[in-house]
């Protein structure tokens, strides 16, 4: 089967006055069409880095991207916004502050303007239709993220591309977030990468799960494998220091 | 000395004027961890915050006692001896714990002198290490501008458990840290309360945290506190909505 999206060998070096950090070493990477793909790792561990690169945000210093078979590496955010969309931890600073949210959803298609496919999609994400008057200044943090959620799902883009999504947001409006893209990916067969922290959290969203750390992909598999069964040391102490954090 | 060593009698707290907790109780068992949990705007910092004698918290009505002595109305010097030796506080965000112009080393021998103490650089050394500071001398030449927000949250615990209080205060200290860090932060919370005594009160959003090192929890909703009790009842026999709403909510590995 051909993978929706795909990356062979990518590396990326930050470089500071006194030090180069490699932020990613070889990594690859692939997502199947439908897949919801989650990203574990601490601070520093690359998976912001490798979430950027996958977006085109950030170029890779080598390495080749493929969306489709089709190689799209070097190529920035204004051409691959055509099949991917990123969604912040920052959901408010995402959105132009003096817009209103209808503007700013409206804006981020390419084809024609479809009110009804934007009034099906708020549904979707279970916000009101009037919410599009107020500014992300008006919004509550999770109606916010909601929003660019929306927003993501009205450009018909292929793949979410998620940076912490919820990691700003209190457990009930996260439990909510992760039930909506649940769903999605039941109902639409939403294609998503999440990048987080949290293994509990991927553990229950994701179908499979990738461990970074200190720019290497540690370990890789399903749920259940990485969770009963992690095999790198790392894994272990991640899984086993997120059960002292959970219930 | 009597078992209780805090207790907060029916509170009401008003931040910039806007009223956040109303006519709350709560008490706390000497030599115990509390866990408060609660989402934002739950009122759960405003309170800790009124118990560590915060200026920008007005209580409006209620009392505080600690150790059979109301602190509320207690004048600046006499609530300043409290601080650090008696009652220490850590607060969320650890860059308003220091000066940023200072070197660490400089604030920790200030906090020590300020509380008669020596600054031993063995036992930093042995708080450091507990909290994977691993490069101490490096750390202390550095000023807080220099190091991760995660550094200076340990950095600032450090700076807290140094002085031994004997009612410890957290406000969410381990949301900024990496989960590795956050389960060892939370295993030298438990073993400060198991050799010294050290009362512990946790302020929280996650609790799932709270479930894993908690003697008692308090549910914190709208400026209330809706459920309290043993934390093995509260976790397997809720009785208020908004805790089972929490505990249904929360991620499980």
């Amino acid at each position: 089967m051909e993978h929706i999206l795909k990356g062979i060998n990518l590396n990326k070096t930050f470089g500071t006055k006194d030090r180069n950090i490699q932020a990613l070493k070889d990594v690859d990477f692939y997502i199947d069409e439908g897949e919801l793909l989650g990203i574990a790792g601490e601070s520093g561990s690359g998976k912001s880095t490798l979430l950027n690169v996958m977006s085109g945000l950030i170029r890779p210093d080598s390495g080749e991207l493929f969306y489709r078979e089709q190689e799209y590496t070097g190529k920035g955010p204004s051409q691959t916004g055509k099949f991917l969309q990123m969604i912040f931890q920052d959901a408010k600073n995402s959105f132009d502050p003096r817009f209103t949210m209808e503007r700013s959803l409206l804006e981020s298609r390419r084809k024609k303007t479809d009110r009804d496919a934007l009034c099906g999609i708020l549904k979707e994400v279970g916000l009101d239709e009037k919410l599009l008057k107020r500014k992300a200044s008006e919004l509550s943090g999770g109606q916010c993220q909601r929003m660019s959620i929306a927003r993501a799902l009205y450009s018909e883009a292929d793949i979410l591309l998620c940076d912490e999504i919820t990691s700003a947001l209190d457990v009930s409006s996260q439990a909510q977030v992760v039930g909506i893209l649940k769903r999605l990916n039941t109902e639409r067969k939403l294609t998503a990468v999440f990048v987080s922290h949290d293994i509990a959290l991927l553990s229950m969203l994701c179908s499979r799960i990738m461990v970074m750390k200190d720019g290497i992909e540690v370990e890789q598999g399903v749920v259940e494998d990485i969770v009963r069964r992690p095999k790198h040391e790392y894994t272990k102490l991640l899984i086993e220091s997120a059960r002292k954090q959970s219930l | 000395m009597s078992e209780t060593i805090l207790k907060i009698q029916d509170i009401s707290l008003t931040y910039e004027e806007c009223p956040v907790v109303t006519n709350l109780s709560l008490d706390v068992k000497r030599g115990e961890l509390l866990c408060i949990v609660g989402e934002s705007g739950s009122g759960k910092s405003t309170l800790l915050r009124a118990v560590c004698g915060d200026e920008s918290v007005q209580v409006t009505e209620g009392s505080i006692i600690y150790e059979a002595c109301d602190i509320v109305g207690m004048k600046g010097a006499e609530r300043q001896k409290l601080k650090g030796t008696r009652i220490g506080y850590i607060q969320q965000n650890p860059y308003g714990a220091f000066n940023p112009l200072r070197t660490i080393e400089a604030q920790f021998r200030e906090t020590l002198k300020s509380h008669g103490k020596t600054f031993r650089r063995t036992d930093l050394r042995e708080i450091f290490g507990i909290l994977e500071l691993n490069n101490s001398d490096e750390i202390l030449r550095s000023r807080p501008y220099e190091l991760s927000g995660g550094m200076n949250q340990r950095i600032a615990i450090a700076a807290s458990f140094i002085l031994r209080p004997e009612l410890l205060l957290c406000d969410e200290i381990t949301s900024a840290l990496d989960v590795t860090t956050a389960a060892a932060v939370m295993e030298e919370l438990l073993k400060l309360k198991s050799e010294n005594g050290t009362t512990i009160v946790i302020v929280t959003h996650n609790i799932g945290q709270a479930s894993n090192i908690a003697d008692r929890i308090a549910i914190m909703y709208q400026g209330k506190i809706v459920e309290f009790g043993e934390s093995e009842k509260v976790l397997m026999q809720p009785e208020h909505e908004y805790t089972k709403k929490l505990l249904r909510d929360v991620p499980r590995l």
